[in-house]
């Protein structure tokens, strides 16, 4: 079962990790949902794939009214991420869900119309939730062509969809990174395979460096803060990726 | 088909739509068979007028039974369409329903989706029933009409008998034409027992 986490709190500003399942299905990508709360106002990143709908709710269900969920964000147009849109719009068919340009025409083939999508820019562009401002930040190709994170300045948090997503073995489900260097082991083989472009990945790392981050946060794996964070950005600069290395494996 | 009975699977109806093809493929060879056998009925003659007459009737069928298929081709698109739009719904419903067992809190929130999609899942099933029966009875039709076409291969045997020099020709066309006609009867029975089942 996923259990909710709350990983920020200031006043009515909260961040809630819908932690990853050890029950799951092996056949399933374990995810994270990360609920961005301003008193009755949320988003919700990257809701999921349809079979883990249940789940993800009924954990939401715990701690929050999901009636408050006002926004869905997807980083990218992956299964895992979105499919169980038609799921969020059967319960709420209001719902708006941000995503890039790119890809407004091939997510609805997993459900919404024209008045559900809003769509990103490439240079992306603010959320607002509540009284908060986020900021989608734009992470093309890293590892789909039509990519954003998205950032909270008040909290200090950016959501990172699946970059610096980790396959963790059974029984290592800490929510948070312990140990670094055992940890990225796990990101390695991920990273070099799934990204395509070492100059998208330094683009990245560049304007990733520019901003406070005290949690990054992404949709696999366990979340990587303090000193964690600028390591990991630094380790990500250094990887080898795309097509070269593939070749020379 | 009674109304309580399951819908076939989008496997079935791909199934009955390759035996839909196949029953009109053999109808059109009727078609063409019994232009032939006309053409040598006239070089009979008077002996042969008899026969013309049952081929043109042979010829009737064939085109009428070909229409009617088509028909039922349209109907049989639009239910392995509402058969897979529904696989869908199902899942789709039973997700929502799985969400709504496992809230401890909030339990209510998901009450009217979950109606919403089982009202509509219950509409989209009937209407499928209603498609699958509409089928049904077209095929009865059909049957029937192959009943009747097999009486008329049978007097074009007959009148064959009389086809003066060309009696043995004719004789041969008039019983492969009611072998044929006996194969789409028989294909059109399985296509709607396939359904029925
Ligand atoms: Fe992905
Ligand atoms: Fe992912």
């Amino acid at each position: 079962m996923k259990k909710a986490n709350i990983i920020f709190e200031q006043g009515s500003h909260q961040w809630i990790a819908i932690a990853r399942d050890p029950e799951k299905p092996n056949y399933l990508i374990d995810t994270n949902e990360y609920l961005i709360v301003d008193d009755e106002s949320a988003l919700l990143t990257d809701p999921g794939g349809s079979e883990i709908f249940p789940v993800v709710f009924s954990a939401i269900c715990e701690v929050f009214d999901p009636a408050n969920i006002k926004h869905l964000f997807a980083s990218h147009q992956d299964p895992d991420i979105i499919s169980s849109l038609s799921l969020w719009l059967d319960f709420n068919p209001a719902l708006k869900c941000h995503l890039s340009w790119l890809w407004s025409s091939f997510v609805p083939h997993f459900g919404g119309t024209d008045q559900t999508f809003i769509s990103i820019p490439d240079e992306g562009m603010p959320i607002r939730v509540g009284g908060l401002t986020l900021q989608s930040v734009p992470a093309h190709y890293l590892h789909s062509s039509g990519n954003f994170h998205l950032y909270d300045p008040t909290a200090k948090l950016l959501f990172t969809g699946d970059i610096g997503a980790a396959m963790l073995p059974p029984g290592e489900d800490d929510l948070f990174v312990r140990n670094f260097d055992k940890h990225i082991a796990h990101a390695a083989g991920f990273h070099r395979r799934w990204l395509g472009s070492n100059e998208a990945k330094l683009d990245w790392c560049e304007r990733a460096s520019k901003l406070e981050i005290d949690m990054l946060c992404p949709q696999h794996g366990a979340i990587y803060q303090g000193q964690d964070v600028e390591r990991f950005i630094n380790w990500l600069a250094e990887l080898p990726v795309g097509l070269g290395v593939m070749r020379r494996a | 088909m009674k109304p309580t009975q399951r819908l076939p699977s989008v496997a079935d109806v791909a199934q009955i739509n390759e035996s839909i093809k196949y029953a009109v493929s053999l109808s059109s060879q009727i078609n063409l068979n019994a232009l032939n056998s006309t053409l040598v009925a006239n070089k009979a003659g008077a002996a042969g007028i008899g026969f013309a007459v049952v081929a043109r009737e042979l010829r009737g069928f064939s085109q009428r039974f070909a229409v009617e298929m088509g028909a039922m081709t349209q109907e049989v698109f639009q239910l392995v369409n509402g058969i897979s739009r529904l696989s869908n719904t199902q899942r789709l419903f039973r997700l929502l329903q799985k969400a709504q067992q496992q809230c401890r809190e909030n339990q209510d929130r998901l009450e009217n989706p979950v109606m919403r999609r089982g009202e509509y899942l219950e509409r989209e099933r009937l209407r499928m029933e209603r498609g699958a029966r509409k089928i049904f009875s077209a095929l009865e039709i059909a049957s029937k009409r192959c009943d009747m076409g097999l009486m008329i291969a049978r007097s074009a045997r007959v009148e064959a008998a009389h086809g003066g020099s060309y009696q043995s020709a004719l004789t041969q066309v008039a019983g492969d034409m009611e072998y044929t006609i006996g194969e789409i009867s028989t294909t059109v029975r399985a296509i709607a027992k396939r359904l029925s089942k």
